[in-house]
């Protein structure tokens, strides 16, 4: 699914994460870490929002260096706290991304109704609670036809009747062969989730598990 | 003071004058250190006996209208302030009581000065400027009212019916999103910018009135006029690759950013057009003028470009700007025809976005 070649990332002269070689298999792939361990930049990395040295290349053919409209088509993001203009709306956010990334109508207004975003969908992001600007993150996170979606710490501030409706969401964009990584440093299992693998972020380094 | 009028005072009034501590100290600074006696009184009595000059003055008390707004509306809402939800039960008169003296509490400043020009209007007898300046505190400190009246009534989730049909007619185009983020946060930026930019092409223009007309002279003023505007590109940038992070996530091609960017800044800069099509001086032809519109979009890009090259850091972009301001002076002294140097200020942005656009990263 992802494999990573020489990556590096550096702030200033602080190494943040230095990954030689890396592959993870298709399916749901769970990434761990304690806070701080360089997670969310692997993941900010992998989604094409940071630049790093190195090359990550999806399914063997797609990297966010060389391949930069078609990879992102193909390859979305929810951050672990979403902050958006707060001015903006829903509806806004999503039309935007929607379009960008190619979704219907249909599916987008499915997600909306799936993840109960259409009650606060016209108001404005900055009255949302935490819990809602995530399920937000969410619906962007797959609209498309995404091949990998990445979830960093996708269960916090969610409530119950919502991390069931993402585990769902997960398994049926999984049946149909979009693949995952999961970061999190909470086990997968206590949401009922079988991942195909794991890794650990230690020591600026990722490493199968 | 009832006690509930102590409660908001703490909150607004006495937080308000604790966080721009620095500001009234610089005022207080110019009015009492560099501003002598007989200048003040030689301003006051020109303001008392010209009503019409009074409005340059109600024009600095409502940009203070403003940063008073600026500073209530968020800290009504804050967090620790929660416990303010209670005011709306309060009885009409207590609630209008409080408010009524948080408000001239806030205008003090402005009050002061209006008493003193009351004092020199009302010994000369000048009864309209009198008026004038009642009239004008009054209203002042009534707005403030009605508007904190406003925010205390509104409970924080509740959108306003126009706002929501609004909402749901409309979807924002995403090229619009900066104009609206500008002006709800940076309104004093934005409205001084313009102020700074317009004015300038407005006396540029002038000069040739009595002036003969110099094409070189004129872009200069436009140079300046455009670049005014670093401030602006440089919280575009900010806004749209760190505050707008998801962007970058998305599958626009080079062709749809390069296009994006620049309608944005366009947005930006439709006041200075509107002001260079209005006021151009009248022996340019067509040609000139929009030589000179490409040529201020083509600074705009340039400053946009600089951003990108320097991490949006303004100091590290000033030495740039110099340079920018210098070789473009250089250019229009040896007569390039505007036009040239704005299309080369383009193709300098365009290469610049092709190389830092995925490489750019903003950290604070």
């Amino acid at each position: 699914m992802l494999s990573v070649e020489n990556l590096v990332k550096r702030y200033g002269d602080k190494t943040i994460l230095d990954v030689p070689a890396l592959k993870m298999n298709p399916g749901i792939v769970h990434l761990k870490g304690i806070n701080g361990s360089g997670k969310t930049t692997f993941s900010r990395i992998v989604a094409g929002l940071i630049p790093f040295q190195g090359d990550v290349l999806l399914n063997s053919q797609l990297s966010p260096v060389r391949n930069k409209v078609a990879y992102r088509k193909v390859v979305n993001y929810a951050e672990p706290e979403p902050k958006y203009p707060e001015f903006l709306t829903a509806n806004d956010l999503i039309q935007f991304v929607g379009k960008a990334k190619g979704a219907s109508e249909v599916s987008s207004n499915a997600l909306i109704e799936k993840l109960g975003i259409s009650r606060y969908m016209y108001d404005h992001v900055g009255t949302y609670s935490s819990g809602m600007l995530k399920r937000l993150s969410l619906c962007l996170a797959f609209l498309g036809n995404p091949q990998l979606i990445l979830l960093d710490e996708p269960f916090n501030t969610l409530d119950t009747s919502a991390i069931a409706t993402l585990k769902e969401l997960i398994d049926m964009y999984h049946v149909n062969g979009t693949d995952f990584i999961l970061v999190s440093h909470q086990d997968m299992h206590e949401y009922g989730i079988d991942v195909n693998g794991s890794f650990l972020v230690e020591n600026q380094t990722i490493h199968s598990l | 003071m009832s006690p509930v009028t102590k409660v908001i005072v703490r909150v607004l009034v006495v937080e308000f004058y604790k966080q721009n501590a620095a500001f009234f100290g610089l005022i207080l600074l110019v009015f009492f250190g560099f501003v002598r006696g007989e200048e003040h009184l030689a301003i006051g009595n020109f303001l008392a006996s010209y009503p019409s000059a009074l409005f340059f003055l109600y024009g600095l008390w409502l940009t203070y209208l403003v940063k008073i707004l600026l500073f209530t509306g968020p800290a009504i809402f804050k967090l620790e302030n929660q416990f303010l939800s209670n005011f709306s039960l309060m009885p009409l008169s207590v609630r209008l009581y409080s408010l009524l003296v948080t408000s001239w509490f806030l205008f003090l400043p402005a009050t002061a000065y209006g008493v003193f020009l009351l004092y020199l209007a009302g010994t000369q007898g000048f009864w309209m400027s009198v008026i004038s300046v009642i009239g004008a505190i009054a209203g002042f400190i009534l707005i403030i009212c009605i508007l904190l009246y406003r925010k205390f009534s509104a409970l924080p989730h509740e959108p306003a019916i126009l706002q929501f049909l609004f909402a749901t007619k409309y979807t924002r185009p995403a090229t619009l999103y900066f104009a609206e983020h500008v002006l709800r946060n940076e309104p004093v930026l934005f409205f001084l910018t313009k102020a700074y930019s317009c004015l300038l092409i407005v006396g540029t223009a002038l000069l040739y009135q009595t002036d003969e007309f110099d094409l070189r002279v004129f872009t200069t003023g436009i140079l300046l006029a455009f670049s005014g505007n670093v401030a602006l590109l440089n919280k575009y940038v900010i806004f749209y690759y760190h505050k707008l992070t998801l962007a970058r996530n998305l599958p626009f091609s080079y062709g749809n950013i390069w296009l994006f960017h620049a309608i944005v800044s366009a947005v930006i800069l439709i006041p200075e057009s509107i002001f260079l099509l209005k006021y151009y001086p009248f022996p340019m032809n067509l040609f000139d003028v929009a030589g000179l519109v490409v040529f201020g979009s083509g600074i705009g890009m340039l400053i946009f470009s600089i951003n990108l090259m320097k991490e949006a850091n303004m100091e590290k972009m000033m030495v740039w700007m110099f340079w920018m301001i210098v070789v473009a002076t250089f250019l229009i002294l040896f007569s390039i025809h505007p036009l040239a140097i704005g299309l080369l200020a383009l193709g300098v942005y365009s290469v610049v976005l092709k190389v830092r656009h995925y490489q750019f990263e903003f950290t604070e």
